[in-house]
This record gives C-alpha cells, structure tokens and sequence, in this order.
C-alpha cells in the first residue's frame, strides 16, 4: 500500500502543525513501519506492554502458524507516536516524558524479547535499544524533515537488523579509590556465573586489572592494536578461566555454567604507559574515539564488555567513555569528593561525550555505593544528605535518577544499591583470582549488582 | 575544540593512509636533496603535511604538498600532520597561509590600495601577462569605475589600461572577485554610459599617463 509512496512524500502530506495524532500514525508511523522492513501481518496496534500501552508493536513472522498480528506474543520493535503539537526536541518536556514512556514499555513483562523502541511525531525520531534491563539511546534525537527523512529511516532499518549482542560498560569516576577495578573483576566474574559471555578490558595504563589476574600481554599487545587498524583486535583478546575447587559443590550451586568459570580480557601492556604523553598519543589515530572502533567487531561476540579506566578526564577515561553504551559510576559513601565526582561526570563528561558521539550514548546508570562499613550504624546517612544537597544545586539536570532510581513523587525511595565493605575487595591476591570466585557471599552480592543493573531475569 | 576532535591536531600517521594532491609536481633536485636531507637528520618532518580526514584512517593531502613528496621519496612510513578543518573556507585559508594558493579579493569592494597591491602582485610575477599595463593608472581607473554591478571582470577591458580580453584578463580572475550588490544597467543605458564614461576616461587617463610617464622621466 504505502510502500509505494516516498516516505518524503508521505511527511510532505502532513500538515507542519498537526494536531491529530491519528494522522500521524497513518500519513507516517504506519508507513515508517513498513519502511522498516514490517509487513502488515508483523505489526499489531495498541500493543500492552505490561506496562502501559503502546501504539504499536512489530516482530517478523517466522513460521507460517506464528503471525504476529495474531499472537501479539515477543515483540521485537515498539513505536510510539505523538502528535506534532507535541514539541519533541531535546531536553523538552514532552521530549522526556515520551523517552520515560518508552524505556518503561521496553522493560513491560510483555516485552522481554523487544529490542528496540521508537519514539516519534513526524518532526522528530528517537531509536532505543533495549539490552537486558538496560534501556539507552541508540541514536540522537533526530530533527526529520522531507530531505533527510530517506536517509535516516535507512539508518535505523540498518541498526534494527543487526543488533549487537554486547552491551558496553564503562566504570568510571572521576574520584580514585571508588573500586572501579575491583568492580569491573567481580561484575565480570559474576555476569560470567550467570552465563554471560564476557569481556573485560583493562584500559589503565597502571595495570591493575591485568595484575589482579595474573594475566600478561601477548606477542600482539593493545598498544599495537592502538596503533594500527589493521591488527584483527581478536589477537589481543585472552580466555581468563578458573576451575571451581573441589569440594565447594554447593557454592557453585550457585553457577548456572559447569565449573570452569570464564572470561575474557584484553591486558594492559607496559608500552601504554606511554600514551599518557601526548607526543606519543598522537600516534593513534582517531585519538579518543579510537578505542570504540577497536572494540567494535567484539560487540557481535559477547553479551558484556566492560571497560576499567583510570581516574582523570584524560586520553583513557576520555576513551571508555567514547566506546561505551553506559557509564556505571561506584562511590564511596563515606567520601563525599566521590558523590561530586560523580556530578561532574553525570553533568559534564557525559554531555561532552555524547556530544561528540552524535548517537545518543554514552549515558550514566544509578551510582552505588562501594565499601559500605558493616560495623558502622546507618553508614549511608551522610552520604544520602550530601545527595540531596547535589540534586538541589543541579540547575540544569536533574540528578535525581542518578542517585535515587526509585525515588518517585508521592514515594520518596532513597535506596542505592550498597556493595558492602568485605566485598569490595578485587582478589584473593596470591591466588589471582576474582573475589567473587573465591566467596559465596561476595558472588552473591556481584549477582544482586548485576540483577539490579543489567540481568533481566 | 572538543577531546574528541582531532582538528587542528598534529598526528603521526602512517604514509599509506594518506591520498596525496593530484598534479603536484616539484623540481626533482630538491626533492631528492630535501629527502636525504630529512633521512640524515633522523625522519622527523618539523614542517607538517596538512591533511583533512577523508573516512575512517583515511587522509587527503591539502597543503604543504612539498612534504609528502619528499617524505616519499626519503622512503619515511609515518609522517607529521596537521588535521585542518574540511569546511571549504578552512580548506582554502590553509592553503593560503601555506602559499599554495593565491588569496583572492572581493573586487566589487576593494579599495584603490588593495586593487594596487594585486595588480602589483600579478605584475611582478616571473611570467607575468601584464606587461605594457601600468598597474597604478589600472588601479586607479578600476577603483574609480562603478563596480557594483559588474558580473564578470569584461567592463576592465574598456577602461583602456590596457588589460584586454585573453591571458591579462585571465590573470587577473587569479586575484580578484565579484560579489555584485547592484543589478546591471539596462543595455540601452549601459551601453550609453559606457560609451560616454570609456571615452571621458580615455581621455582622462591618456592625460594622466602622460602626467605619469612625465614624472618618471
């Protein structure tokens, strides 16, 4: 029907004020569906997410007995459309609340097979994606007009195609001594308990992560890599792997995977060092946004890359956070310096990046608090009046979601996720082995934080 | 400029990833001297090739075209660069500070002075087409003629300074050009003018270069 017509054409039809909204899911959103590789059978309208309704939902039929128009079951794509009176720009109202709606209907009990979210009123486009619990931007919000509206759609149909399997974490803050490291070892190992495919990467020219695990560089090392695009980054990659000790049965009941826990990991080499001189760093093209491209092949191949970096807004922070889907930012609750950390990587690093990036990405989860002291009475007291101080100083954004991700009006939840002190600790140093798979106790709490954060399950 | 912006940058990149200029060319004495000259003093090019991203790892060669070929020819893989903004203007104003390319002005409003130093400038060049043209009397009859409407640089012909049609003319198109502000004059009206202003200002500049002339005798 409609595919015969240039979606140019059908956006020319639409009146530049229209009010209806009704002619907005007929003149384009049915038609940007069909654009997007749906035929009428694989769209159903007024789709229940579990969490509210959506104008429409879209899956490709694969056998003859599964129609999706008829099952409405495992959705693959969300749309949801506004009217063109409602002003959808950046940083609008109406532009947050649409975002809102469509991160709460990709993560409805309905959804769980969805992927992907679009949000739109023929003025303006937003593509999410939908990993696990993990709801981000997977392209700015798009200004469309009858001159690029081809080239855009084409854009997302290419995107909607080929999902990459892996999310990209960053654990970053702007504070030293948060556990971003211990955190990137244990999240790995614990995502690795829960049968995830996982990659860590260690991209701190100190090292930690690499001597944590007692792992070396190889003959191809990530400087190399750096350097020269044509290296295939798989020489790099290396299998981190732990035979579960005998005798500690019910401790790996835990662990969905046989006992061979793994995981793999890209080591820092000596010549990293180097970087930190700009003298050298201009030998890596592409500079910061070089890292992404490295790592890119790699998204096909696991479920979670996680990236560690140091402290300071420099070529390696700049970096992780240039190649990353999400920023997960630990702090301490008893160091206020890492709550305004935290600020300024939420309402400046971030923006910066994204900016750059032109995608939407990188964006913050929730902090956590690391090392909560066990002896201590009400150890987040403090912390938890300094976040409120911050929420209230923040013109421009509001931080609320940040620190409180269950703060709602009429029910004022300050819960943050807590990683208590004895479990933040990297490694059983000697044995070179992830703390997670040396105790239970600390497994089990990397589990919560990846059950709170990423696993959807 | 953004961290993640490699404008105005200078990079080491790998010689294979840049597209160097087309028809550039260069005496090959002192492409092979200047090349055994920067192998003898370790590789290290202190003046950079300027480039402009052209995709991903690639580079297109916009100025200092002298440094890519002898890099090349000195055997190097790696050479020094300044990325340069790819928007046209930056482009061209590189090339100008990297004198590869002409500047040019705005005839339409150029000042008397300004026309001068241009003329002066094409005149003094080696092979210049401008001779027999006294650049000061040209200057001045240009800066006196109404140039708002001028679409090209023709109606110079008729100033009788000598700069005709063929190779003064085209010489001139290196350093100047049009921005009209006013609509050309009806052709009966123009022609009428023209006429009337070509002859007034013949006979005026015959005098004033016999003025000239005189002075320099």
């Amino acid at each position: 029907m409609s595919s015969a017509i240039s979606l140019r054409e059908q956006l020319e039809r639409i009146s530049p004020d229209e009010k209806v909204e009704q002619v907005v899911v007929q003149d384009f959103a049915k038609p940007l569906l069909h654009k997007l590789g749906f035929e009428s059978l694989e769209i159903t309208p007024e789709f229940q997410t579990g969490r509210g309704e959506v104008d429409f939902a879209a899956r490709k039929n694969t056998q003859h007995e599964d129609i999706f128009y008829n099952s409405k079951k495992n959705p693959y794509l969300l749309l949801e459309v506004k009217s063109r009176a409602v002003e959808l720009s950046e940083g609008s109202f109406a532009y947050k609340g649409a975002a809102d709606q469509i991160k709460r209907y990709l993560l409805g009990e309905h959804c769980k097979s969805a992927r992907w979210g679009i949000i739109t009123n023929a003025n303006h486009i937003q593509l999410w994606r939908r990993h696990g619990k993990v709801v981000h931007p997977a392209t700015a919000n798009l200004a469309i007009k009858p001159d690029n509206v081809e080239n855009i759609v084409h854009d997302l149909r290419n995107k909607i195609e080929n999902y990459e399997r892996a999310l990209t974490i960053c654990v970053y803050n702007n504070k030293g001594g948060v556990g971003k490291t211990t955190t990137v070892i244990n999240l790995a190992g614990a995502l690795a308990t829960k049968g995830k495919k996982v990659l860590a990467v260690d991209f701190d020219s100190q090292g930690d992560l690499t001597r944590s695990l007692g792992a070396t560089p190889g003959e191809v090392t990530l400087t190399q890599c750096l350097e020269d695009p044509r290296i295939d980054v798989h020489a790099i990659v290396q299998l981190y792997r732990h035979k579960a000790p005998k005798g500690r049965v019910s401790f790996f009941n835990l662990i969905q995977r046989d006992t061979e826990l793994v995981f793999d990991l890209i080591p820092r080499d000596p010549e990293l060092e180097r970087l930190t001189d700009s003298q050298a760093a201009a030998y890596i093209q592409k500079g910061a946004r070089r890292l992404r491209d490295l790592l890119a092949p790699l998204r096909h191949e696991y479920d979670y890359i996680l990236i560690d970096c140091p402290t300071q807004w420099l070529y390696f922070s700049q970096s992780g956070l240039f190649a990353a889907d999400v920023v997960l930012i630990p702090t301490r609750p008893n160091d206020l310096s890492s709550l305004h950390n935290a600020v300024r990587v939420i309402t400046k690093f971030i923006p910066e990046t994204a900016k750059s990036r032109q995608d939407g990405g990188p964006i913050a989860l929730p902090i956590f608090f690391n090392g909560v002291s066990s002896k201590q009475q009400n150890p987040t007291k403090l912390a938890n009046e300094e976040i409120e101080n911050l929420i209230k100083q923040e013109k421009n954004i509001d931080l609320t979601q940040y620190f409180w991700p269950h703060f709602k009006k009429g029910n004022e939840d300050k819960r943050v996720f807590k990683m208590p002190d004895y479990a933040a600790i990297p490694s059983n140093i000697f044995a070179r082995i992830p703390a997670t798979f040396r105790d239970k106790r600390i497994l089990e709490y990397y589990q919560s934080l990846a059950a709170e954060y990423f696993i959807d399950e | 400029m953004s961290e993640f912006s490699d404008l105005g940058k200078l990079v080491n990149l790998p010689l294979e990833s840049i597209t160097p200029a087309e028809g550039f060319s260069a005496p090959s004495f002192l492409v092979t001297t200047a090349a055994a000259q920067l192998r003898a003093t370790g590789g290290h090019n202190w003046v950079p090739l300027l480039v402009v991203e052209a995709g991903d790892y690639q580079y297109k060669a916009i100025g200092n075209h002298f440094v890519y070929a002898v890099a090349q020819e000195a055997g190097l893989e790696r050479l020094w660069c300044i990325i340069v903004d790819p928007a046209p203007e930056q482009v061209e104003q590189a090339q100008v500070l990297a004198r590869e390319r002409v500047p040019k002005v705005n005839l339409t409003e150029a000042s008397r002075e300004t026309i001068l130093a241009a003329l002066r400038y094409l005149a003094e060049q080696p092979s210049t087409p401008l001779k027999g043209v006294d650049v000061t009397i040209a200057a001045a009859r240009i800066a006196e003629a109404d140039r708002s409407w001028w679409q090209d640089l023709t109606p110079i012909t008729k100033l009788g300074c000598r700069i005709t049609r063929g190779k003064k003319l085209d010489a001139l198109k290196e350093v100047f050009f049009l921005a009209p502000t006013a609509p050309p004059p009806s052709k009966k009206k123009s022609s009428k003018k023209t006429t009337t202003s070509a002859s007034v200002k013949k006979t005026s500049s015959s005098r004033s270069r016999k003025k000239t002339e005189g002075e320099r005798g």
